[in-house]
């Protein structure tokens, strides 16, 4: 009984080379979790010597319409600073989705 | 616990003398300046019990701090075997000379002979009429902070130049208790801060309380006590035990059995029905075995209560802004250190935040409400048949992640065309159920002006973009038109709606992607196709055909095989039963679907 959450449901790890950052995104991304994401993004496109943040989905399990939500705002924040964000490792599922909601040229 | 054994002492006493060097003087100053660094109370002691003694030539040599209205024997050195546990506590108004001393904060001095006249009867075993015992209060205060004993052999006694040094060495002593006391104090303060950051971490890890609870419980355990249970109000004021948690697993089952057995009297004056009532703390730091036969409804009780070995308890209560909406009840077992009033203050924090966490959740319950109201609101009840069209829905709230903000609309026109719309705002709770009312009320308004399906669409990036609104929402907008046998309609990022023919295999209405609304505008196209009499239209969100762990495509495959049920004359049950079909019960999002025939 009474056993206590070890495994927390979304990690970050982030990797600085040269002007890219890359984020990359482990476990779920929902509601519960985007702003944990978006304060980290945020965060790495407002240092100067950032152009360019990665999302890396390797590890992504799950991804609802809220975390697609939050990787669009990220994104017109770095568009307003003429910054880039693109998406690697995308996992079928969760490609399938952004093809569906047009959004996947945004983020090529 | 420091030893007691015997050691010879080679000359009783000491006297100050004119050599300031003399070794015994010398001692006890180097015994005062080890004190003054002392960090811990092993070194206090060893410095003024074991060398103090050497150094004064006393054949005894003890220790005694204050707590409460007692005096407790820390350590003591040269003592006869068995007087340590005799010593071990005594009241400090117990007519002995430690009592006395630390109560007047002034040295008392006590010769054989005068026990032997019967000053302090207690003593008479122990004072050999040729010995002196001198006891110094380590500090002013009343009662002091403790005070040091020391006895003398051989009749000795020290002279006012001696009592003077034995009392700068005794308040040395008192010094470094309290600085001990201090740095463990900080030490507390520290572990009591971080405990308190962790339970506030498992609070507000789960919006559901009793799982918050009991892991709170679980938290407490071993730290704060070695068993814990946690009682709430429930609705009709009584409460109910929602979590017990033990340092043994195997007895948390005794622990339960034992309330389940016993189930505790809350209209008792004490205990978690009174906590409950009145909002304030029992503490109870000694559970004596007269106690637990004053509480035990029989002899089965007594030896279960006996078997957990309570024998120190808090009680206290889980605090709302408002009531009392629970108690926490602490209790530690065996061996464990019995509560001190700083457990008191650090388990009513525990409780307070608990209090918290509940209302949070409480709270976040209701705002969940609101929201499912807001968008029950402004989805149609039921939306009706309209002139030649069939029309049924079907609506059903997400479970774990709250409201959605999923809209839908049917809207004849005045030259009986009809005007369809399906919609998802990308979020949930009050926010999107706000944002959907204000786009459902927008797409209406478009409509009206121009039906035209690039055109609504068109318009509403304009009132996006003017309005800075960037909450993504995915809207597929249709209008259909029974007497040319076409549909036209545009898609802003949202699942193709599906059209399910007489017969035939059921297709979606594909059309060029474009970007959802609040992804800052797209080029917007109608694309117009065939809509024969009988076609069946699906118009659906993501709750539909998305499950965790599986790709889109499977879930729309689904959809495609199950959709020709749809042909029933019964529209509005064949549309329940496709969903009940297609929808898993534990599913996270909103599931809307609209359908449509053309009759």
């Amino acid at each position: 009984m009474c056993q206590s959450k070890a495994v927390p449901m979304f990690s970050t790890d982030v990797t600085r080379d040269g002007d890219t950052t890359v984020l990359a995104l482990a476990g779920e991304l929902d509601i519960a979790t985007v702003a944990e994401l978006r304060e980290l993004a945020y965060a790495e496109l407002d240092r100067a010597d950032c152009r360019a943040l990665v999302l890396d989905l390797a590890e992504l399990t799950f991804l609802d319409s809220t975390g697609i939500g939050c990787w669009v705002q990220v994104r017109t924040h770095a568009a307003s600073a003429d910054k880039q964000v693109v998406i690697r490792s995308v996992p079928v599922g969760v490609r399938r989705v952004l093809e569906i909601s047009g959004l996947l040229p945004l983020f090529s | 616990m420091p030893g007691f054994e015997d050691v010879d002492i080679d000359r009783p006493g000491f006297q100050v003398p004119d050599d300031p060097d003399a070794s015994r003087v010398a001692q006890l100053a180097q015994v005062s300046a080890e004190l003054s660094s002392a960090s811990t109370m092993a070194a206090v002691i060893n410095a003024a019990v074991h060398h103090a003694r050497r150094a004064v030539g006393a054949s005894v040599s003890t220790l005694m701090l204050t707590e409460g209205d007692h005096l407790r024997l820390v350590a003591g050195r040269g003592m006869r075997v068995g007087a340590q546990q005799q010593w071990e506590t005594f009241p400090l108004d117990a007519s002995l000379p430690a009592g006395e001393a630390a109560l007047t904060a002034t040295p008392v001095v006590v010769t054989g002979v005068e026990v032997a006249e019967r000053r302090y009867p207690a003593l008479h075993e122990q004072m050999a009429l040729g010995r002196t015992l001198v006891c110094l209060p380590m500090d002013g205060a009343r009662p002091s902070v403790g005070v040091v004993g020391l006895t003398f052999e051989a009749g000795w006694r020290p002279g006012e130049a001696e009592m003077a040094l034995l009392s700068v060495f005794a308040e040395a002593c008192g010094q470094a208790v309290r600085r001990v006391h201090a740095s463990g104090e900080a030490a507390r303060h520290d572990w009591e801060l971080a405990f308190l950051a962790q339970v506030s971490l498992e609070m507000g890890s789960d919006l559901d309380y009793q799982t918050t609870l009991a892991n709170v419980a679980t938290l407490c355990v071993p730290t704060l006590a070695d068993w814990c249970a946690v009682d709430i109000a429930v609705t009709d004021g009584r409460p109910r035990t929602v979590a017990v948690a033990h340092v043994d697993p195997d007895q948390v089952r005794w622990a339960r059995e034992l309330q389940e057995r016993y189930p505790p009297d809350y209209d008792a004056p004490s205990g978690v029905g009174n906590v409950l009532r009145t909002g304030r703390s029992e503490f109870y730091q000694q559970i004596t075995d007269e106690m637990l036969v004053a509480g035990a409804r029989d002899e089965e009780h007594l030896r279960i209560s006996r078997e957990l070995a309570m024998h120190s308890a808090l009680v206290v209560p889980i605090a709302g802004r408002e009531q009392t909406l629970g108690v926490m009840t602490l209790i530690r077992t065996h061996d464990s250190p019995v509560y001190g009033r700083s457990d008191v203050v650090l388990a009513e924090e525990v409780g307070r935040r608990a209090g918290i966490a509940i209302e949070n959740a409480r709270l976040y319950r209701q705002t969940q409400d609101v929201a499912l109201q807001l968008q029950r609101a402004v989805l149609p009840d039921a939306v009706e048949d309209i002139d030649g069209w069939q029309i049924a829905s079907h609506y059903e709230p997400g479970g774990r992640s709250g409201v959605g903000g999923d809209f839908y609309d049917a809207v004849p026109l005045p030259d009986g065309r009809l005007a369809l719309a399906i919609g998802d705002v990308m979020g949930h709770g009050v926010p999107a159920a706000a944002a959907m009312a204000q786009i459902r009320a927008a797409t209406r308004a478009y409509l009206s002006l121009d039906p035209d399906p690039a055109s609504v669409l068109g318009n509403l990036d304009v009132m996006f973009e003017r309005l800075s609104i960037t909450q993504l929402v995915t809207l597929w907008y249709a209008v259909a038109d029974r007497a040319a046998g076409t549909i036209a309609f545009s898609n802003a990022g949202h699942y193709p709606a599906l059209r399910v023919p007489a017969e035939g295999a059921p297709e979606m209405l594909a059309a060029p992607t474009r970007l959802p609304l609040g992804a800052g505008g797209d080029e917007r196209v109608t694309t117009t196709v065939p809509l024969s009499a009988a076609d069946v239209l699906v118009l659906f969100t993501d709750g539909l055909v998305e499950r965790r762990g599986e790709v889109v495509d499977e879930g729309l495959q689904r959809l495609v095989t199950a959709a020709p049920a749809l042909r029933s004359p019964d529209l509005a049950a064949a549309t329940g039963r496709l969903a009940a079909e297609l929808v898993e019960t534990d599913h996270d999002d909103d599931v809307t679907m609209l359908t449509v025939r053309c009759r």
